[in-house]
């Protein structure tokens, strides 16, 4: 497409300003063509912020903060069409779902790819670890709907018949494990919910911890061996805590992506609005409280209005942790020294 | 044992006939010398004539890089360092390594000095002492008592070069390797580290590989030379610089090239 040069800030033009007589960028000198350049992607540059000023705005203009006042930030969820003056949208037992599920998943994804990530840095023969590395990569390719599938399929019957009767009655003095056996179910709910998050969330966290070890100077890494350590007391005293802010980092990129997932964890955990009294117990987020409300939403306009400002505390929460995510990895507080590795050196 | 120009009976540290290489490009070919015990000894030659792998076949750091083969012996006090026994970790407690750049790591002075002896679970008082002592010796804990728990990386290049010389003291070798430690400081904080390590050699046997002719002349008591790879000569330092024996040698120290 042509535009006509703006001064950025502005969007891509409408139909009307690319028909307007252009010079043609291609055919200027060099610097000219340069320039067509920037003026042809600065617009775009700019888009992402217009999608997110245009997002914001929706939710703000949708939601409704004056009708549902305190109780909205309350435990109670009844829609009732039918009489708007009893119904209650609280949002609570749903952002309750989403924190508990996403802080579980997160933080035994964080455990898995912390082990995962240093066997492939600093154990495993290159050749091995670059295939494993790739088969961990592949499963971030995976779509979220596959993993809800088959977790359906084939890990609620085995969670509903063997799994957790069997934490119920070994591990069922633990707080949240023990309960009813009716709370199993079929077997969704929140630990299965869990489960499927964490796979989902591996292979993005360990990719990143994967990097902030990799970028360890292996200059420090031989100063560590030089000093009589082994090479897994270099890991925790070196690796780990080089790479701290990396790791801290990717947890909470990890964090932000759970948060968020919607299909996987609607097809298993369970959808009830209730704050689960077990970890078997179905229960809800509110990603998948809007996948599963949203058709007769367009219905009841009080619904949709909730629904929408549900949605923005989502929003808000995942924008947050984004935000402090990437914080961490990008200001390099303790990467900012140049070292130079020997190996290099000792091969000349 | 064939040592044809080491001075003293027993050294501390030996290789015989050794030769690393690289696929099939010889980066060491049959290299023996002995480094005396408690004197500095001086690694000099042209660069990419294998000082830096010489030194780092002393205490098995060459190990770390997959695609270099070893060939020949290293003793320590007469011991096969590379025996299928014998530990690289226990090997490198002994023969402690400083690096070209200082490689402090990202915490305070205090817990880089303590680094080997956190690995040993040393008792706190016990650690404070050493990492005390260990500063002495590297002549930087005028410098820096005032505040040990300062992050490392706040304090000087030269310093943080002395700060990794505490760090590999405080595990207390009987031999220190330099890397070329002074190549990236200027003569101020490299001139502190050359009285330091005269001062430290009563106490420690100290190989120091250097492209500095000058700080070889200055620092050492023995002096290796090495040229693509070879030994060609070792001696005493004051007879190597008067009185090469080889041409190849004068060559190099008077500056012909390098």
């Amino acid at each position: 497409m042509t535009t006509s040069p703006t001064d950025g800030s502005t969007i891509p033009p409408a139909s009307e300003a690319s028909s307007e007589p252009v010079p043609p960028p291609a055919r200027r000198p060099p610097t000219g063509r340069k320039r067509a350049g920037a003026v042809l992607t600065a617009p775009l540059s700019w888009l992402p912020l217009l999608f997110l000023a245009a997002i914001v705005a929706v939710l703000l203009y949708a939601s409704d903060f004056h009708n549902f006042g305190l109780s909205f930030w309350g435990p109670n969820w009844f829609p009732d069409p039918l009489d708007p003056a009893s119904a209650s949208y609280g949002v609570l037992v749903f952002a309750v779902g989403t924190v508990l599920t996403s802080a579980l998943a997160v933080f035994l994804a964080g455990v898995l790819s912390i082990g995962l990530a240093i066997s492939l840095v600093m154990f495993l023969p290159g050749p091995l670890a670059r295939v494993l590395a790739l088969f961990v990569d592949l499963l971030a390719g995976i779509p979220s709907v596959v993993y809800g599938i088959w977790g359906y399929v084939v890990l609620a019957p085995y969670f509903a018949n063997d799994l957790e009767p069997a934490l119920q009655s070994h591990l069922g003095f633990l707080p949240g494990l023990g309960g009813s056996s009716v709370e199993i179910a079929g077997g969704t709910g929140l630990l299965l919910a869990v489960l499927v998050l964490t796979l989902m969330v591996v292979p993005l966290t360990t990719a990143l911890v994967r990097d902030s070890l990799r970028s360890v100077p292996r200059a420090l890494e031989e100063s560590g061996l030089a000093l009589g350590a082994t090479r897994w007391e270099v890991v925790r005293r070196v690796h780990l805590r080089y790479a701290r802010r990396g790791i801290f980092s990717a947890v909470l990129l990890g964090l932000g992506r759970a948060l968020g997932e919607t299909v996987a964890v609607f097809m298993v955990i369970g959808n009830q609005v209730r704050f689960p009294p077990t970890l078997y117990s179905g229960t809800s987020t509110i990603a998948t409280l809007l996948v599963g409300q949203f058709d007769s939403a367009f219905i009841y306009p009080d619904l949709l209005r909730a629904l929408v400002e549900i949605a923005l505390v989502l929003f808000l929460i995942t924008l947050a942790v984004n935000v402090i995510g990437r914080r961490f990895l990008t200001d390099g507080g303790l990467g900012r020294i140049a070292l130079e590795a020997g190996p290099e050196k000792a091969a000349s | 044992m064939s040592e044809p120009a080491a001075p003293e009976p027993a050294p501390v540290l030996s290789t015989e006939g050794l030769s690393v290489f690289a696929g099939s490009r010889e980066i060491l070919r049959r290299v023996s010398l002995a480094v005396p015990e408690k004197k500095i000894t001086a690694v000099i030659g042209p660069s990419g004539c294998g000082k830096t792998t010489l030194i780092r076949a002393m205490n098995r750091m060459v190990e770390l890089s997959p695609e270099l083969r070893i060939e020949g012996t290293v003793r320590y006090r007469g011991r096969d360092i590379y025996a299928p026994e014998v530990s690289p970790v226990v090997v490198r407690r002994r023969i402690g390594m400083v690096f070209q750049r200082p490689t402090v790591f990202p915490q305070s002075i205090y817990e880089n000095v303590a680094f080997g002896l956190r690995l040993d679970r040393e008792e706190e008082d016990a650690v404070e002492r050493t990492v005390v002592t260990s500063l002495r010796r590297a002549g930087l804990y005028e410098e820096v008592k005032e505040d040990l728990d300062r992050p490392a990386l706040s304090l000087s290049g030269g310093q943080q070069q002395r700060l990794c010389i505490a760090r590999a003291l405080a595990v207390n070798p009987s031999v220190l390797l330099l890397d070329e430690a002074t190549a990236s400081l200027d003569p101020i904080a490299t001139q502190k580290i050359e009285e330091m390590l005269r001062e430290l050699k009563g106490e420690v046997s100290i190989v120091l590989v250097t492209h500095n002719i000058a700080q070889a002349a200055r620092t050492s008591d023995v002096t290796a030379y090495l040229h693509q790879g070879r030994l060609i000569e070792m001696g005493a330092t004051s007879e190597l610089f008067e009185a090469p024996r080889e041409k190849l040698t004068e060559a190099y120290i008077t500056g012909r090239f390098g």
